[in-house]
């Protein structure tokens, strides 16, 4: 009787383990959140955010058990001009002296391909979250060259939302920008 | 666009400022809060009109601004009574604690990451504090120099929002300018009517120059804190604005003393040679700043 218990334990654990999510970190070298918005109709002026963190559950046996957390840090917003910079840190834009961070958690993830999918999440930024939808693209996984036992997988995501009436940046549509963002973002993440 | 924030930075606040003018002087006379109360909303109006109106309950400092300022309208709409009843201790008492709530209610919870820009925020109170009680026998003041607290305030104003423009806040820097020509109208409105006005009228009821100072106190606090490039020293000499009126009062010169139009205009430009000297400094760091191009 005990043997059979401990057969259906060990079972039990093994089937778990092996259907379980994979959990993954994301490496901030290797992130890049980038956003685009339009500028008058002349152009897109395109920015990146130089510090991100985050975790990931990737399940790849059933994406819909997946989900993301995304930290960016609002200070290091870089668009090319250091002044516009400092202009998109004050309390006219992401007013990160009072809310410094930005961060995306999902909430539900929905499969659209083979390597693909929805992820629909809450995304905070300047105070105010609102839900926020990224088509996700999962591109490769595989061991560092250097390193088999790190294990290094890549997603890409592209997403757009409205940044004046969802967060209330007025601002943006006063200086004739936006009023859409659109988030392209590419992470690598290491498996822990 | 350039049409649009002249409208809104400047002229509909011109506009906003001469209503408040008449509306809190023609009937209530020199003793009420009316006129104080008037103009803190005047102030308010234009800020929504820049910004927006505000959600409930406010998420960031920005969006506490126009609350503070109609619960300013309110406080200095009474403040002539607190005047009469509490004596110049107790209002100096009072006036302090007014002029702490907004700089709390805006900047406790980033006091500890910001210190530099707090104890500046703080000493721009303290002046204005100072400036207020210093002048806070305002009927015994001469009639150029009444007005001239007002004009300071404005002059402060104006100093501020370039000191928010140059440290890249620009929306402040609308704000702040909007701020200045609501009181800038109701200076020009003061100086055309203390030269028809008898001569034991007050030009300007003192409550309103606390209030002015209040909100020149709030705003330098905001512009501080939240300015990503504010010049400290810029923000310091704009608060020794408020000083100068009280000064020339002691001063007892006749130049700024004598019923016409000469002193009025002689009392309200010197009242702004500090701001002259702050947007000198902000303009020069501000240079200094930029990278080489």
């Amino acid at each position: 009787m005990n043997k059979l218990i401990f057969t259906a334990a060990v079972f039990s654990l093994l089937s778990s383990a092996a259907f379980a999510a994979d959990k993954y970190e994301i490496d901030p070298q290797h992130a890049w959140v980038g956003f685009k918005v339009n500028h008058a109709g002349w152009s897109n002026a395109h920015g990146l955010f130089q510090k991100v963190s985050g975790e990931i559950e990737f399940d790849k046996t059933d994406v819909t058990k997946s989900s993301l957390s995304l930290d960016i840090d609002a200070t290091s917003i870089a668009t090319n001009f250091a002044q516009r910079d400092s202009d998109l840190k004050s309390p006219d834009f992401l007013n990160v002296d009072e809310f410094p961070t930005i961060t995306f958690k999902s909430t539900s993830v929905e499969k659209t391909g083979e390597r693909s999918g929805k992820v629909t999440g809450d995304l905070t930024l300047a105070g105010v979250t609102k839900p926020v939808a990224l088509d996700v693209t999962w591109n490769a996984e595989a061991p560092l060259p250097w390193d088999k036992n790190t294990i290094k997988t890549g997603f890409s995501a592209v997403g757009s939302f409205n940044a004046v009436d969802l967060f209330g940046l007025k601002k943006l549509a006063d200086y004739g920008l936006g009023p859409d963002i659109k988030l392209d973002i590419d992470v690598e993440a290491i498996k822990k | 666009m350039l049409a649009q924030i002249v409208l809104s930075t400047l002229v509909g606040p011109m506009v906003l400022g001469g209503l408040a003018y008449f509306l809190g002087t023609f009937r209530a006379g020199a003793e009420t809060g009316l006129f104080a109360a008037c103009l803190l909303l005047a102030v308010m109006i234009a800020y929504l009109t820049l910004e927006g109106w505000p959600g409930w309950p406010p998420v960031s400092s920005k969006q506490k601004l126009p609350f503070i300022l109609a619960a300013g309208a309110v406080a200095f709409g009474f403040w002539s009574i607190a005047f009469r009843k509490i004596g110049t201790i107790g209002v100096t008492l009072l006036f302090a604690v007014i002029l702490i709530v907004p700089l709390w209610l805006i900047g406790a919870h980033i006091a500890t990451r910001k210190p530099v820009e707090l104890a500046i925020a703080v000493a721009a109170l303290v002046v204005t504090l100072a400036s207020t009680m210093l002048a806070h026998d305002h009927a015994a003041l001469p009639r150029p120099i009444q007005v001239a607290q007002i004009a300071a305030a404005a002059w402060a104003l104006v100093g501020l929002a370039l000191v928010a423009a140059f440290g890249a806040f620009v929306g402040m820097a609308q704000v702040n300018g909007a701020a200045a020509a609501v009181l800038g109208s109701t200076v020009l409105l003061a100086i055309v009517a203390s030269l028809f006005a008898s001569k034991s009228g007050q030009a300007i009821p003192p409550g309103a120059v606390f209030a002015v100072n209040w909100l020149f106190a709030a705003f330098a606090g905001f512009t501080a804190l939240y300015t990503p490039h504010a010049s400290g020293i810029a923000i310091l000499l704009l608060s020794l604005c408020l000083a100068v009126p009280p000064v020339l009062g002691l001063s007892r010169l006749k130049v700024f003393s004598r019923p016409g139009i000469a002193s009025h205009l002689a009392a309200s430009i010197a009242v702004g040679i500090p701001a002259f000297a702050a947007v000198v400094w902000a303009a020069t760091a501000f240079i200094v700043q930029q990278p080489a191009q």
